[in-house]
């Protein structure tokens, strides 16, 4: 049943997805086209239309990642407390894998949408240049710039996590559901961050190198230079801690659903 | 065993006890009417029965275990108001019933769709209210299920509509199974009820079979209804 329930959980949402994912690789080609051109054609109009579909490719990149995470949290909030739970809650199925499911398919199908993002940014930006300097980074610190990708996904996936624990909470209230649902969302998440920001702190207070790196002069900063353990470690801690509050957030939404609903 | 039991089942939002302490029992092959005014919580007590929404206390039973997936496996639900995805189409909501439910008979659904001569590929953003509505009549009542829940089915409807429904529901529900049907309009389904539930301010004030209650009053359900509530 999960696996039906998952379905149909990620065709609801990936309907309107798809097309923001197809718009940023659409949008990012545009702009590989339009920066060749310019390249070759070296005029002022060719800039123009460069650094205006550049930006449209970043302004497209941010939107679906808004969209797919709205999308996601409407569609979970619609049918697990809307008119249509009425479907949901009737089925003859557990409610734990009722949440299951749409915590699966909403990290699925953030997953989806920022690896599509970085495809559209590896379109846009690495060209001749930028490879050669990408290239030299990955061969020092290719395992330090992956560890940095894992903990900003795992963060995108703990607010997402947020939400949905967020919107159980919010509709346990008789009252203003939708706005404290985003209330509950957003103070969740910044205990989350506050406490993060604790767990490296007393880690900085640890390691005395760290504290030498940050105080050293960022200036010289290289992106091609070797990075140093510690910091390395610093993204070690914050990727096991978002980790960590992913799953403590989802048991936390998953028992709240199992105990019961109450749908208007 | 009963079909359906209700312990002591107490509603409450925010300090206003919406249903108090009611109980009631439903036996196999009966249709049963939940009668009330507008308000009277019939609409709570079917949520409730339903799992939408969790007793302040008490206890739902079906064939003497809690409602859970085993029991909503053999309970078809059809709310007062539309329930499907709006952006799926016909021909999805069959697929979606015959993916979820064991006793979805899609040919029976197929067979009462062409009834409306409503196509498959037609989405359900298209279709008017009440053709939603009768889309969803047709998937609940596709179903050969133990127990059928009708929460207001005529309500708001056309007297045309309201005897497509009522023809619908009686010439598709399975044999043995129970209907229980909630509505305030009394009289149009007066005639099909084996039982009667009044309820009225959340508590369930008659619980009686429609012929002993018709020879009691001296008159109709309806009558006694009237009389009863004082309309």
């Amino acid at each position: 049943m999960l696996k039906k329930l998952m379905k149909y959980d990620f065709v609801r949402v990936e309907k309107v997805v798809v097309w923001a994912l197809l718009a940023v690789l659409v949008c990012a080609a545009a702009a590989r086209l339009t920066n060749a051109i310019y390249n070759e054609k070296m005029t002022m109009l060719w800039l123009i239309v460069d650094k205006i579909a550049s930006a449209l490719a970043i302004v497209v990149m941010i939107f679906a990642v808004f969209l797919t995470f709205f999308r996601i949290a409407a569609s979970f909030a619609r049918t697990v407390y809307g008119k249509q739970s009425y479907f949901t809650h009737t089925l003859p199925v557990k409610r734990g894998a009722v949440y299951d499911a749409k915590v699966l398919c909403g990290l699925a199908m953030n997953l989806l949408t920022l690896l599509a993002v970085g495809a559209g940014a590896a379109i846009v930006f690495l060209t001749g240049d930028t490879m050669a300097l990408v290239k030299a980074a990955w061969k020092d610190s290719g395992a330090f710039y992956l560890l940095a990708a894992v903990t900003f996904v795992l963060e995108v996936l703990c607010f997402a996590v947020c939400a949905y624990l967020g919107i159980v909470l919010g509709h346990m209230l008789n009252t203003h559901k939708i706005f404290l649902s985003v209330v509950f969302t957003l103070v969740l998440w910044n205990v989350i961050s506050t406490v993060l920001i604790g767990a490296e702190a007393v880690f900085y207070f640890a390691n005395g190198n760290i504290a030498d790196f940050l105080r050293a002069d960022t200036a010289s900063f290289a992106m091609d230079a070797p990075m140093p353990q510690e910091v390395k470690t610093v993204f070690v801690v914050a990727a096991a801690g978002y980790a960590l509050m992913i799953s403590v957030l989802y048991f936390i939404g998953r028992r709240l659903l199992v105990k019961g609903v109450n749908v208007d | 065993m009963a079909l359906l039991e209700c312990r002591n089942v107490t509603k409450t939002f925010q300090n206003v006890t919406v249903l108090d302490n009611v109980s009631l029992t439903l036996e196999p092959g009966r249709i049963v009417g939940l009668l009330g005014r507008n308000g009277a919580g019939k609409t709570t007590l079917i949520k409730l029965i339903n799992d939408l929404l969790t007793p302040t206390s008490g206890e739902i039973l079906f064939e003497g275990k809690p409602i859970g997936p085993e029991s909503k496996a053999h309970i078809s639900f059809l709310p007062e108001h539309t329930y499907l995805d709006p952006g799926m189409k016909v021909r999805g909501t069959i697929k979606m019933f015959s993916d979820f439910y064991a006793d979805f008979n899609a040919d029976k659904a197929y067979e009462l769709l062409l009834d409306l001569q409503l196509k498959e590929d037609m989405y359900l953003s298209k279709m008017s209210k009440g053709m939603q509505e009768k889309l969803q009549l047709i998937l609940v009542m596709s179903r050969a299920a133990k127990l059928y829940i009708l929460d207001e089915p005529l309500g708001g409807v056309d007297p045309a509509t309201r005897d497509y429904i009522m023809d619908t529901i009686l010439n598709n529900f399975c044999e043995g199974a129970s209907v229980l049907l909630s509505t305030h309009l009394i009289a149009d389904i007066e005639r099909i009820l084996d039982d009667v539930l009044f309820i009225d301010n959340g508590r369930m004030v008659l619980q009686s079979p429609a012929d002993e209650l018709r020879a009691r009053e001296g008159g109709s359900v309806d009558q006694a209804f009237r009389r009863m509530f004082k309309c």
